[in-house]
């Protein structure tokens, strides 16, 4: 999977805001990416912009996903075309179940059904490698979850619905260490068995990256990557802080 | 409003033993006066369509209710009164509706330490319009009280629907809280299920299922043919 974020400038529907001013990004088949960044610059905006989020419009600029521009596509297009994005708060909805809610996803994306004995044996087996409570599979969706919960039933899509460019919105904020260990031993398993999956993580900490080795850290402030760096550039921000990109000249690079 | 409860010359049914007690249009041809008796736990379930429904339930001392409705182009009026101290009552009511609805709920916290949670929720359609009018009331003598309300209206289309809700409190040791909502469903409820590659259609059939059977405790069945009944109706 290649995704090519090309000169977009984005504005909030309202087009009082401006979101991303010339952003550029490309990630690169199988690898990881990281992003990270001062609160309000966007980081959690960009991820909701590539999943296709009518909060915001595109004023200029692509974004092509295996060469293709996936700005005509709707969310649920993006979603079955392979993007997944596990989001930062993920809300609850009461009624609809985790297994109801899942079922519907996967057929959403085939062309006959799954059998209902293959599915429920997924979905068992991947709550059993997330360590989750398997009442979970038929509670409503993320009701009464701890925010570890709902982070883990995020990862359980994941591996459900199998997607090609996995986008990590603060999957560590609400995880204890032990959480955090799991969900990023399922992401790798994943990635494993999917090599040309690729990795968008957007944190503040450097925690996370400690099991997902990052290729490439990117540095985003108001609204564009302000510099680019291996693994070595998350550890100089979290010893620095984000002014230390202030002091250095500005590097916008993939290979 | 104690005497205007008695003179309403119900049919009446008196549960003294916990059980769940299934209302069909049989059951249902003119008002009903459900007693539950001291220390029962009980469960009601009302599922009709094109009626005209009025209910009245008598909840003595620790006694405990969980009513489940589905109504569908109906009126509901239902009036509950706790008269005996530490009862408790939770309804769930659900309202599907192409034509008006009128729908009256009435909680009477007669004694201290009385409970109630209310939950009504419609789906209009087709220009028809639901009003709920939702009343809770706690008497000066009754202390210790919870009265709780929640209403939802989910409208695809432009309609005229209504919620009052409405709590006459008179005792200072009281919970009690109320919410009311009119309207499409949540954009944010919608974009996480399109993420998952849900189509809009698809997410929106899941979520007028979730608002209106996810309050209710019905069997699987029963749930099933609800599940038909929404379809087509939204068709």
């Amino acid at each position: 999977m290649n995704l090519v974020i090309k000169d977009l400038n984005v504005v909030t529907k309202d087009q009082e805001k401006e979101i991303l001013k010339d952003f550029s990004l490309e990630i690169l088949p199988g690898k990881i990416h990281t992003i990270m960044g001062p609160n309000g610059t966007g980081k959690s905006t960009l991820s909701k912009i590539i999943m296709g989020s009518s909060d915001y419009e595109v004023k200029e600029g692509d974004i092509l996903y295996n060469g293709k521009s996936i700005l005509p596509l709707t969310v649920d297009e993006r979603s079955r075309l392979g993007i997944f994005l596990a989001m930062q708060s993920p809300i609850s909805i009461e009624g609809v179940t985790n297994s109801e809610f899942l079922r519907t996803a996967l057929n959403e994306r085939r062309e006959q059904p799954i059998g209902i004995y293959q599915f429920m044996k997924d979905m068992e087996q991947g709550m059993k490698d997330l360590k989750m409570d398997s009442s979970m599979m038929h509670r409503s969706i993320n009701k009464d979850f701890s925010g570890g919960e709902r982070k883990k039933n995020e990862i359980l899509q994941l591996k459900l619905l199998k997607p090609e460019l996995i986008i990590l919105d603060e999957l560590d904020s609400g995880l204890d260490v032990d959480s955090l260990k799991i969900v990023c031993d399922n992401i790798q398993e994943y990635r494993k068995e999917n090599p040309t999956c690729s990795l968008l993580i957007i944190t503040h900490y450097t925690k996370i990256l400690d099991y997902l080795i990052p290729d490439y850290v990117h540095i985003m402030k108001n609204g564009k990557i302000r510099k680019t760096g291996p693994l070595d550039l998350a550890k100089q921000i979290e010893n620095c802080g984000f002014n230390y990109t202030e002091d250095v000249s500005e590097l916008v690079t993939n290979e | 409003m104690n005497k205007m409860s008695e003179n309403l010359h119900l049919e009446k049914i008196v549960i003294d033993k916990n059980q769940k007690l299934i209302l069909d249009s049989n059951k249902l041809d003119n008002k009903k006066q459900i007693v539950i008796k001291k220390g029962v736990e009980c469960e009601i379930e009302i599922i009709e369509e094109n009626k005209k429904i009025e209910l009245e339930l008598l909840l003595e001392e620790n006694s405990n209710t969980e009513v489940s409705i589905f109504l569908e182009n109906s009126d509901l009026t239902l009036k509950a009164n706790l008269i005996g101290r530490d009862a408790k009552i939770k309804i769930s009511y659900s309202n599907l509706s192409t034509r008006d609805s009128n729908n009256h709920i009435h909680i009477y916290h007669k004694e201290s330490n009385t409970r109630s949670t209310v939950y009504c929720n419609g789906y209009s359609k087709k220009s028809s319009s639901i009003h709920f009018d939702v009343n809770g009331y706690v008497e000066k003598t009754s202390k210790n009280c919870s009265c709780i309300q929640d209403s939802k209206i989910i409208e695809e289309e432009d309609s005229k629907s209504q919620i009052n809700p409405n709590l006459y409190i008179e005792n200072y040791d009281v919970e009690a809280a109320h919410s009311a909502y009119i309207g499409p469903f949540q954009k944010d409820e919608i974009f996480y299920l399109e993420s998952r590659g849900i189509r809009k259609e698809k997410g929106i059939e899941l979520l007028v299922r979730a608002h209106l059977l996810g309050k209710l405790k019905l069997e699987e069945e029963k749930r099933s043919n609800l599940i038909q009944r929404i379809e087509k109706n939204r068709v």
